[in-house]
């Protein structure tokens, strides 16, 4: 039994039902398959970085679950069977579940009982909020980046492409 | 190497975020060009570790429409 995490994106152009139902579909397949879903998340419909069959939005939802591998076949079967799936990533979670299932309270509650756990739980809303401090820390490297752009296009360029190794989760990948 | 000043700090270990989410729009976008390449860590400055994580996440979210794999913004 491992810990998976599955996204995909449902075509948004149905009804509310129909999606849930599309996500349902997709718990149905993890359950039978004797899997346990430990935590389930509806983004919704979101912008597309890109279109996918002319859509520029679609739903997203995304499971973490345990489960034998052998339900990964039958997922990725179901996926490929309905087309109203437009994407689907499989890949072993390799987040924090703790967090995601009890949030912040505990670091509250008991500093000294676990002080590691406590420290990784106001990470999360560092996380969150780390937007800011990123951003903040982000107006001088942009800078910086545009004058590195523009006199080292080249050696970035190679830098991507050694980096752009296929293999990882290209596997997972349906055709782009 | 003129714009090497001061000391670069990633930005992860500083934040002490452990797992970069591939569903995080915002942080893959942090990291990756107009162009949508991701940035080299001599730029950005993260750590071994903390890029790789982040390389990952990126592809992954390129995969999933999150971020895209290239934009044609360019020439
Ligand atoms: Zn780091």
């Amino acid at each position: 039994m491992n810990l998976y995490e599955t996204t995909f994106i449902i075509n948004p152009q149905t009804d509310d039902a129909t999606i849930d139902r599309h996500v349902r579909e997709v718990a149905d397949v993890i359950n039978k398959g004797q899997g346990k879903i430990h935590h389930e998340d509806h983004m919704g419909t979101r912008r597309l970085a890109y279109e996918i069959q002319d859509l520029t939005q679609g739903y997203y939802a995304s499971f973490i679950f345990e489960a034998p591998t052998s339900v990964l076949p039958k997922l990725q079967r179901h996926f490929k069977l309905n087309e109203y799936y437009l994407r689907y990533l499989t890949v072993r979670f390799e987040g924090n579940l703790e967090k995601l299932i009890r949030p912040a309270e505990e670091q509250a509650q008991s500093p000294k009982e676990k002080p590691a756990a406590p420290k990784d739980e106001s990470d999360i809303d560092v996380g969150k909020g780390s937007e800011e401090s990123l951003e903040t820390a982000e107006s001088p490297e942009t800078e910086k980046i545009q004058t590195v752009e523009t006199e080292a296009v080249e050696p970035e360029a190679t830098d991507e492409s050694e980096t752009e190794t296929p293999g990882d989760d290209a596997a997972e990948e349906q055709e782009l | 190497m003129a714009m090497v000043k001061g000391k670069k700090i990633c930005r992860f270990c500083e934040n002490k975020i452990d797992y970069v989410d591939y569903k995080d729009e915002r942080i893959l976008r942090r990291f990756t060009n107009e162009r949508g390449k991701i940035i080299p860590r001599r730029i950005s400055g993260n750590c071994a570790m903390h890029q790789r994580k982040l390389t990952t996440a990126i592809k992954r979210g390129r995969i999933l429409a999150i971020v895209a794999f290239e934009s044609e913004s360019y020439r």
